[in-house]
């Protein structure tokens, strides 16, 4: 399986990225939601999009509305990986078209058990 | 301002005995870090003396914030998730047929510690039954009177609703009270919590159509294991349900359980309907 | 003179340093449980001499700022233990990590505070932070990691609701006496 981990914060991607290939996920990293839809465009789709909201240049919440407004990546699952904490917030995101939502401070057992959720562990998870 | 020698040895010994967790020499740093906050809310100097003060005058409560301190370990929503697929895909339905003239179940989160158990039964039932006109009824049973008061109270830190709870439910039921997040009282209403040892009489808990009873009979030996089950086939309803942890099983403890594979998960149900 | 102490009492502020405690507690063990654990201090500690300091801004009814100051000594450690690198951090690697430490702390103060608005981007300067005349000092945190010092710092502008009664029942008792 293959994530596009999303976030302006190189430690933040390096967190994210290093927990996934982990679960056995191939990943690829944009710094902001512009570079993210052109990683997009360069394909092959990713299966999963953990998504930061607050970025430079294009948001988070920028980037989920786009890509659903995309019938090409109806495909890929996107998650919120965000310190935004407050239930609107939540709810925003959703309505956008994110289909999980994470919050910072997480830890690797909470994005395994999101993934999981959404049917997104790859089998040979922990292995 | 480092921890003596002494102080953390008595946490050392006090943490084995109540949890069972060992602490290994070289965790001086972890100990003294989780202990700030109690010995500042103490008015110690520091938490040497905190920890001293509680060593010569024994604090029963002081103790438990102590090991509580040291071991907490956030559980899981819909823990390891098949048995809630199975649950709501498989017996709730089967049980709306079964006890259509009634339309009301009772189940029983067994060792529900701090609440995510019993109130991820709570969601899952609110979207399949209470919609539709039934009563549902969750008993939520534990050892410890401490994690009942919390569960009781129904809130959570951020780290816990990180923890396998799908977004769109913390949306429906939850609303944040300061760091916290507060369970609302739809789903909290369901639940009624009571202290109970599973070694004691089941006497006063009444009939249950479902029982989850996950990881807890591993603490327990074979005869205990034995006589625990066979007191929740007494109290499943006919054409009970009952939920292990996936690596127990009734084989080879009790043999008055037939095995039904919903997916990958085992239930376990009464043999003849449970009228034996 | 003595009149204005009337005030209606002060509602509990939204984020205290109990909060503020909480929170950093569970960014330091999600992200660092795996070096020496952060010594919350006993006493308020000032931190003299070089710093790095990284702070994000909120807008809304209530504008605020969160900060992390860490001693410049302890800066590339702290980022080296958020990135699990030992060796060859870039500036810029150190800027970024104590960024991301205030953007986490700063999301989850920003839940705190009714009607938030927008999270800022991290900046990062050489100097201790610099809120707003209008802010004040909501909640604090003072540790020691590996014989480093960081201070954690919450400043709110006063909340408008309170403002607006002290106002009006000040020229009430101003109105009374007159």
């Amino acid at each position: 399986m293959r994530a596009l981990v999303v976030d302006d914060s190189r430690a933040m991607r390096k967190i994210i990225a290093g927990a996934l290939r982990k679960l056995g996920y191939e990943t690829v990293e944009a710094a902001d939601g512009a570079l993210a839809l052109a990683a997009l465009q360069e394909g092959p789709l990713p299966d999963l999009a953990t998504v930061d909201w607050n970025m430079p240049v294009m948001d988070g919440l920028t980037f989920v509305t786009q890509v659903r407004a995309n019938r090409e990546y109806r495909a890929m699952t996107m998650m919120m990986v965000t310190t935004e904490a407050e239930h609107g917030q939540i709810v925003r995101a959703l309505a956008a078209g994110a289909h999980e939502y994470l919050i910072k401070p997480f830890t690797p057992e909470a994005l395994e058990e999101k993934l999981a959720l959404l049917g997104l562990l790859p089998e040979v998870a922990g292995a | 301002m480092a921890l003596t020698a002494t102080a953390f040895e008595w946490v050392c010994t006090l943490v084995r005995r109540e949890s069972a967790i060992v602490l290994e020499a070289g965790k001086e740093y972890l100990v003294e870090s989780r202990l700030v906050p109690l010995a500042r809310a103490a008015g110690a100097a520091d938490v040497s003396a905190y920890v001293d003060g509680v060593r010569i005058r024994p604090d029963r409560k002081a103790q438990t914030a102590i090991v509580e301190a040291l071991t907490t370990n956030e559980t899981s929503w819909f823990r390891d998730g098949a048995p809630f697929t199975a649950f709501s895909t498989a017996v709730v339905p089967a049980l709306k047929q079964a006890r259509a003239s009634t339309r009301s179940i009772r189940v029983w989160s067994a060792a529900c510690s701090t609440g995510q158990e019993p109130f991820s039964l709570g969601m899952l039932l609110a979207d399949s039954l209470l919609s539709e006109g039934w009563r549902a009824d969750i008993i939520a049973t534990d050892l410890s009177t401490e994690v009942l008061d919390k569960a009781r109270a129904g809130r959570f830190s951020q780290l816990e609703m990180n923890r396998g709870l799908p977004a769109p439910l913390l949306v429906r039921h939850f609303t944040r009270v300061g760091t916290q997040w507060q369970v609302n009282d739809a789903i909290r209403k369901l639940v009624q919590f009571q202290q109970l040892n599973l070694t004691s009489s089941f006497a006063g808990l009444g009939q249950f159509d479902v029982v989850f009873l996950r990881n807890v009979l591993i603490y327990f030996d074979l005869e205990t294991k034995r006589s625990i089950l066979a007191k929740v086939r007494k109290a499943l309803r006919p054409g009970g349900y009952l939920f292990l942890g996936g690596a127990e099983t009734t084989l080879g403890v009790d043999e008055g359980w037939d095995r039904e594979l919903i997916g990958r998960v085992s239930v376990h149900r009464p043999k003849n309907g449970g009228q034996a | 003179m003595t009149q204005s102490t009337e005030t209606a009492p002060l509602e509990p502020d939204a984020v205290e340093d109990e909060a503020l405690s909480q929170i950093v507690d569970a960014m330091w063990s999600s992200y660092f449980g795996h070096v020496e654990p952060m010594l919350p201090a006993f006493e308020p500690h000032d931190i003299e001499g070089p710093v790095l300091c990284a702070s994000v801004g909120i807008s809304g009814a209530r504008p605020g700022l969160v900060s992390v100051v860490v001693e410049k000594a302890g800066a590339a450690p702290l980022a080296g233990a958020l990135l699990q690198e030992d060796e060859g951090l870039t500036d810029e690697d150190v800027y970024d990590a104590l960024g991301e430490i205030a953007n986490i702390v700063g999301g989850n103060v920003k839940a705190l505070v009714p009607d938030a608005g927008a999270l800022g981007l991290p900046g990062i300067v050489a100097a201790q932070p610099l809120p707003s005349s209008a802010a004040r000092q909501a909640a604090r945190l003072d540790a020691n990691w590996q014989g480093h010092w960081l201070t954690f710092v919450v400043w709110l502008a006063a909340p408008a609701q309170a403002v607006a009664g002290h106002v009006k029942h000040t020229s009430t008792d101003t109105g009374q006496e007159d």
